[in-house]
C-alpha cells in the first residue's frame, strides 16, 4: 500500500505544471531566439524566390530581401497580443470562458516555439479556438463554426484551412492539450472566503469582478510564470481594492498561510502591477504590424508564390521521374521474361 | 521410442515390395467378378479361389486347366495350338493382353537393342536407330513378317554383342545408383519423421507436467479452484500472459502491491469543505436533483483548485 516515492499532488502532476512554466527571462530568451531563427529562414527563402522572379517577370514592386524591415520578437508578440484578445472578444457561439482561455492558451504555446512569419495569427487563432471548443467540451461543428467567423468577419475560411493547421498547432503544444485556468481556482476561494466574511452580496461582486481580471490576465505572460491558483487570488485582491469593500484579504492571506504569506505578496503584487499596467494593443499599431508582417512573410507557405510554385513543380517532376523509372524496370523485366521464351 | 522407430525403419522396405507383388497377383482376379475361364467355362462366382493365368501366346486359363493339360510337360494351347509349358504361364498384369504382350516385347528388345545417343555421332543417326527400333517392335506386336525381324534382331545382336553387354553393365550400375539414392533419401525421411515424432512427445509429456504441478499447487494451496485455474491458464497460453504483464513471475517488485484503489496524488490542504456554501453559480443550473450529482464534489474541486501550487515559488 505505502508507496516509497513521495506522492505529489493532481496539479503539479499536470503537464502545465511540468512543462509551461518559465520565468520571464526565459520566455524572452525562447521568444527572441525563435524570431532569430524565423528572419534568418525567411530571409533565405525570400532570397530564393526574388531570384525566380527575376527569371519571370515584375509584376509588383517589392523591396530587396536585404532591405525588408523584419519583424522584432516584441512586434510579433504584440500582433499575437491583439489576436488573442479577438478571442477572448469573440462574439458568437457563446463560448464559456474557460473555452476561450484555454484556445489563448493554445496560441500563446503555439507562438512560443513558432513565429507569424510563418503561420499567420488570423488562422492560428481560429484553429486554437476551433481545437480548444473540442478539449474544453463544448463541441461546435465545423460548418457552423465556418458560419459564424464568416459572419464576423465577412471572409469565406475553408475548413481544410482549420484542419490543416490543426496538426501544426497540436504538435508545438506537444499534444498537451490540458490546461489549468484561475477560473475554478477563483471560485474555490469564493467559496473559501465565506468562513471569514458574511457579506455574500460583496462577495459575489467581488468574484464576478475576479473574472474580469482573470480574462485579462490571460492576454498577458502571467499564465506561463505563475500556478492558476496564485493568479486566482491575486485578482481576488485587486478586486477587492478595486471595489472598495471592508474585506480585509491581506488578513484572510496571512491567516491561511502563516509561514509563507510574505513570498505570497510579492508574487500576489506581481501580478497585480501586471494586471494594472496592462494596456491592450490597439488596432493601428496591429495594422501597422500586419503590413510590416506582408513583405516579410514566409513564401513557402504561400501557395501563390513563385517558390511554393517551383516546389510543387519540383515534387511533380520527382514523382515523374520515379514513375518513368519504375516503368522502364518493369519494362526491363518484361523483355527478360520474353527473352526466356524465345 | 527409439526401438520403435528401428522397426519400421527396417520393416518398410520389406512391407514395399510384398506390397508390389501382392498388387500384381490381386489386381486381374479382384476387379472382375464375373471373369470366366475360356476352357473349363468356370466362372468366378462360383469358385472365388480361381486363378487365371496367361500363356507364352497370350491366352487366358485358369489354374486348375493349367494343371490338367500340361501335367506330361509341354503340349499345345487348347486355343491358337502353340506348343507351351507350365513353367511359362505368368500372373497377367493388365487386363487387357494386347497390353501385356506390347511390354513384353517391348522389355525384350530393350533388352538388346540398348544404345544411347552416345553411342551415336549425330542426333539423325540415333533417330533413325530408334525408328528402326520401332518399326521391330511394331512388327512383332502386330504379328508382321515375324520370321525376317527375328532375324533382324539376330543379326543386330551378332553384330553388337559387345556393345550390348557394356551397355546392360552400365544400365545395371545406374540402377544400383539410383537406388543407392533411394535409399538415401528413405533415411533422410525416416529420421525427419523420428524427429516429428520426439517433438510431439515432448510435448506431451510438458501438458501432463503442468497438468501435474496445476493439480499439486491446487491441492496444497489455500486460493480457490477458480483462481489457480486462471493464473496457470495465463502461463500455459503461450506467453500472452507474459505479455499482458500478468505473468506471476514476470511482475515487477513495483507492482506487486499496487492497489489501483489508492490515490496517486497527494491531498491538497489548506481548506476544510463545509456541507454548505453560498453558491449561486452553480445551483442555478438545476443539477442538483440530477441522480449521482453531488454539487459537494464541485466545491471540492474548486477548493483544490485554489489551494494546489499556490505556494509554488
Amino acid at each position: 500500500m505505502s508507496s516509497k516515492k513521495a506522492k505529489k499532488p493532481l496539479y503539479e502532476q499536470s503537464t502545465q505544471f511540468r512543462h509551461w512554466r518559465f520565468s520571464s527571462s526565459q520566455l524572452e530568451n525562447i521568444r527572441t531566439q525563435t524570431n532569430a531563427s524565423a528572419v534568418e529562414r525567411v530571409k533565405r527563402l525570400l532570397t530564393e524566390e526574388s531570384a525566380l522572379r527575376e527569371t519571370e517577370q515584375t509584376d509588383s514592386p517589392r523591396p530587396p530581401p536585404e532591405e525588408i524591415p523584419y519583424l522584432i520578437a516584441d512586434e510579433e508578440l504584440a500582433l499575437c497580443r491583439y489576436y488573442e484578445a479577438m478571442i477572448r472578444n469573440f462574439p458568437g457561439a457563446n463560448f464559456p470562458d474557460e473555452v476561450k482561455a484555454t484556445a489563448i492558451v493554445y496560441m500563446k504555446r503555439f507562438y512560443l516555439r513558432n513565429s507569424i512569419m510563418d503561420y499567420h495569427p488570423k488562422t492560428i487563432m481560429m484553429t486554437c479556438l476551433f481545437l480548444g471548443a473540442k478539449t474544453e467540451n463544448n463541441i461546435i461543428a465545423i460548418s457552423d463554426f465556418l458560419n459564424i467567423i464568416e459572419r464576423i468577419s465577412r471572409e469565406k475560411i475553408s475548413r481544410d484551412t482549420i484542419f490543416r493547421h490543426e496538426l501544426p498547432v497540436s504538435q508545438s503544444m506537444r499534444f498537451e492539450y490540458a490546461v489549468h485556468h484561475p477560473y475554478r481556482a477563483s471560485f474555490g476561494f469564493f467559496l473559501d472566503l465565506q468562513n471569514f466574511t458574511k457579506d455574500l452580496t460583496k462577495l459575489k461582486r467581488i468574484y464576478e469582478k475576479s473574472k474580469e481580471y482573470i480574462g485579462t490576465s490571460l492576454l498577458t505572460e502571467l499564465v506561463f510564470i505563475y500556478q492558476p491558483s496564485q493568479i486566482a487570488l491575486a485578482t481576488i485582491r485587486l478586486a477587492t481594492k478595486t471595489l472598495e469593500t471592508k474585506l480585509d484579504i491581506n488578513g484572510y492571506i496571512r491567516s491561511k498561510f502563516p509561514d509563507k504569506h510574505e513570498k505570497l505578496t510579492d508574487i500576489l503584487d506581481d501580478i497585480e502591477n501586471t494586471l494594472t499596467n496592462f494596456s491592450p494593443v490597439s488596432k493601428d499599431q496591429a495594422k501597422e504590424i500586419d503590413r510590416k508582417l506582408h513583405f516579410c512573410r514566409n513564401p513557402e507557405k504561400n501557395p501563390n508564390s513563385a517558390l511554393s510554385k517551383k516546389r510543387r513543380a519540383d515534387k511533380q517532376r520527382e514523382r515523374e521521374v520515379r514513375k518513368t523509372k519504375r516503368l522502364k524496370t518493369l519494362r526491363d523485366q518484361q523483355k527478360e521474361l520474353e527473352s526466356v521464351f524465345q | 521410442m527409439s526401438v520403435r522407430s528401428s522397426t519400421t525403419a527396417k520393416s518398410t522396405p520389406k512391407k514395399l515390395s510384398s506390397n508390389g507383388i501382392n498388387r500384381q497377383g490381386e489386381t486381374p482376379s479382384n476387379d472382375n467378378a464375373d471373369e470366366v475361364c475360356p476352357i473349363c467355362k468356370n466362372n468366378r462366382y462360383l469358385s472365388p479361389d480361381m486363378k487365371l493365368l496367361v500363356s507364352e501366346c497370350y491366352h487366358k486359363m485358369c489354374e486348375s486347366c493349367i494343371d490338367r493339360l500340361f501335367a506330361n510337360g509341354a503340349g499345345p494351347c487348347p486355343i491358337c495350338g502353340q506348343i507351351v509349358r507350365k513353367v511359362n504361364f505368368a500372373i497377367a498384369t493388365f487386363e487387357d493382353l494386347l497390353v501385356e504382350k506390347e511390354i513384353k516385347i517391348r522389355k525384350r528388345i530393350a533388352h538388346h537393342f540398348n544404345k544411347r545417343q552416345e553411342d551415336f555421332p549425330s542426333l539423325k543417326e540415333y533417330n533413325d536407330y530408334l525408328e528402326e527400333v520401332e518399326k521391330i517392335a511394331w512388327n512383332l506386336i502386330n504379328g508382321i513378317s515375324l520370321e525376317e525381324t527375328e532375324a533382324k534382331i539376330k543379326a543386330y545382336q551378332q553384330e553388337n554383342h559387345d556393345l550390348i553387354a557394356a551397355n546392360a553393365q552400365r544400365m545395371l550400375q545406374e540402377e544400383k545408383l539410383a537406388k543407392l539414392v533411394e535409399e538415401q533419401e528413405l533415411k533422410e525421411k525416416q529420421s525427419e519423421f523420428e524427429k516429428y515424432q520426439k517433438t510431439l512427445e515432448e510435448e506431451r509429456k510438458m501438458k501432463a507436467t503442468l497438468k501435474d504441478e496445476f493439480i499439486e499447487e491446487l491441492r496444497s494451496s489455500k486460493q480457490t479452484a477458480d483462481h489457480s485455474a486462471s493464473t496457470s491458464l495465463d502461463i500455459a497460453s503461450s506467453g500472452v500472459g507474459m505479455w499482458l504483464g500478468l505473468d506471476r513471475e514476470h511482475l515487477d517488485d513495483s507492482m506487486k502491491d499496487y492497489n489501483p484503489a489508492a490515490t496517486e496524488y497527494a491531498d491538497v490542504d489548506g481548506y476544510t469543505l463545509r456541507e454548505k456554501y453560498y453558491d449561486p453559480f452553480t445551483e442555478v443550473l438545476g443539477l442538483s436533483k440530477t441522480g449521482g450529482f453531488n454539487i459537494k464534489f464541485v466545491h471540492e474541486r474548486a477548493l483544490q483548485a485554489a489551494f494546489s501550487g499556490i505556494c509554488d515559488v
